[in-house]
């Protein structure tokens, strides 16, 4: 089991009457890149800032690389929250001179170069950062977010503000920073971005966990199913008479089945044949993980 | 420290509105000293009442020049306002927490470039006080009553710790400058209301009594003490005492607010 580098325990955040985030827990394991899925308000920017140490959690504790809530974990951590947060009368070279003076770095000057050039500002490096369009500003974030070569990045959806061509930018360069073995939280709400990106998964809804698991697992245990027996009325009372199976659709020679989380292809095919119902075709049909989110999102 | 330093000055070294506000300060205090000079040469009758003395003689220039200076204090207290502000207006104290800097190390930070303020203030109206002593005094004797220098060095740390705490209360710069401008007549206004006496240990009476008007303390001993009919006035070993604490509250107090605030 690789290392843990943030364990979550019953964490909670209560407004006046809005209880933005209810006790929530899980773990990150060093080398991984997990989505922390939602819908607007589903608590995730406030979880994260709890993790980052601007919002005072109400109940419950977290522990960063096994040092509890120290201030000195955000060193080891690089962190876009929300909105890119830069003085606006400096230019990329300053701000990020900034950032390099508060991480304790001693010669920022060919790292400052180094991840300017990485997200492609070099160039307009020299302009100050209230001149910047969106998308600029969005990547000296995450040029200041790589700048200590943190071993954790914090991403608070990054494409926010950014054409298509900026997504698919960014997508890059997250895929690029995860595949040199960083651990990376990412909140987006680019499902399919997640997907691509992500090998494990959290989702809340309305300030709950629904979710916490690998995106293979998550993505395998929502498969719908083509199902075809050569006695189709005998298939479908013996899956009637299957509380794990949920009938989709019936047609005149196939079903289309969807099985709870814990049953496979398999046991289904074992069952059924338990029954004296053989299965002529079973074709697994994987979802999408935006099919997934919002199925999990309506339940 | 010098960590938190370097971060204070990578941080401003390019915020200009800091600039001209110092710059309107170094011009307004050298002409309103010509200006004040020029006014009882003209009119030799209020010099008679108010001072008895030339303002660019030694060693009265120090008291002249220490009271008028910290009118224009409150130039330099809206750039602390201002930088405070903008510092939560632009999020960036919130990014600055969250890249890893303690809310005490901000505080600090803060500390550090009320004092540099402070000491920049005092040094440059030392020297602007020698220079035009040097040039206009009929003698040379700078080194009586500059002590004068030392209490404007307490009173702008007080001023401008005072100004931070309003950043921080408000949060918002334009509101925060208007409030922290009206609270100067609001206390003299309430202190008057409430006591004479209990005015004298208002924070922003300390730190003007500081730097009192020439020769406002000499009359004031002249007269009856105490009683009724008597000013009551603090020692100046009490005002700086209390300017002390007054500072170390504002600072407290600030830290306070924001260890318990989510950003």
């Amino acid at each position: 089991m690789s290392e843990i580098v943030l364990q979550v325990d019953n964490l909670s955040k209560k407004y006046k009457k809005v209880e933005a985030v209810k006790n929530i827990s899980f773990n990150i394991q060093k080398g991984n890149v997990y989505g922390l899925l939602g819908p607007n308000g589903s608590g995730k920017t406030t979880t994260l800032a709890m993790l980052m140490g601007i919002l005072h959690p109400t109940e419950g504790s977290f522990s960063w690389f096994g040092n509890g809530q120290e201030d000195r974990n955000r060193l080891r951590i690089g962190c876009l929250l929300e909105t890119p947060n830069f003085y606006p009368y400096l230019n990329a070279y300053d701000n990020l001179r900034v950032t390099a003076t508060i991480k304790n770095m001693t010669d920022p000057k060919a790292r400052i170069e180094e991840v300017l050039e990485y997200v492609d500002l070099k160039e307009r490096g020299k302009r100050t950062f209230r001149t910047y369009s969106l998308g600029m500003k969005q990547r000296l974030a995450v040029a200041a977010a790589l700048l200590s070569d943190p071993e954790v990045l914090v991403l608070d959806e990054p494409t926010n503000g950014l054409d298509p061509e900026g997504i698919a930018e960014m997508r890059e360069l997250i895929l690029k920073i995860g595949g040199e073995g960083k651990t990376i939280i990412l909140a987006s709400h680019i499902l399919d971005e997640v997907q691509k990106i992500c090998s494990h998964v959290v989702m809340l809804k309305q300030g709950e966990m629904v979710y916490n698991g690998t995106m293979t697992d998550l993505l395998l245990q929502r498969k719908s199913y083509k199902l075809m027996a050569d006695e189709p009325e005998k298939l479908l009372s013996v899956l009637r008479s299957l509380s794990q199976v949920k009938i989709l659709t019936e047609d005149s020679d196939s079903l289309m089945v969807e099985l709870d989380d814990n049953l496979t292809g398999a046991d289904l095919n074992r069952l059924v044949a338990e029954k004296g119902v053989y299965l002529s075709e079973l074709h697994a049909y994987q979802k999408s993980l935006e099919t997934i989110f919002l199925e999990r999102m309506k339940l | 420290m010098r960590q938190i330093i370097a971060l204070e000055y990578a941080k401003l070294r390019k915020f200009h509105t800091l600039k001209i506000l110092f710059a309107v300060y170094m011009l307004v205090v050298p002409c309103w000293m010509y200006f004040m000079n020029f006014f009882f040469k003209m009119n030799p009758e209020l010099k008679a009442i108010f001072t008895q003395a030339e303002p660019l003689d030694f060693p009265h220039i120090w008291s002249f020049i220490t009271y008028s200076a910290s009118f224009f204090n409150i130039l330099l207290a809206v750039s602390v306002v201002t930088i405070t502000t903008n510092d939560i207006q632009f999020k960036t104290m919130r990014q600055n927490i969250i890249e890893g800097l303690t809310k005490r190390q901000v505080i600090f930070g803060k500390f550090a470039f009320v004092i540099f303020l402070s000491t920049i203030a005092t040094l440059y109206t030392l020297i602007c006080g020698l220079v035009l002593g040097l040039l206009e005094s009929s003698n040379t004797d700078f080194y009586q009553n500059i002590h004068l220098n030392a209490l404007y060095f307490i009173q702008t740390i007080g001023y401008f710790s005072f100004a931070f705490l309003f950043a921080i209360l408000v949060k918002r710069p334009a509101i925060a400058i208007v409030t922290f401008i009206i609270y100067f007549p609001v206390e003299t206004i309430l202190g008057n209301i409430i006591s004479h006496k209990m005015y004298q240990f208002f924070p922003l009476k300390v730190y003007a009594d500081l730097t009192p008007m020439p020769f406002f303390r000499a009359v004031i001993n002249s007269g009856p003490k105490g009683g009724e009919n008597g000013i009551f006035l603090l020692s100046l070993n009490e005002q700086v005492c209390l300017s002390g604490f007054y500072i170390v509250l504002c600072f407290a107090l600030t830290y306070f607010i924001l260890k318990r605030r989510d950003l």
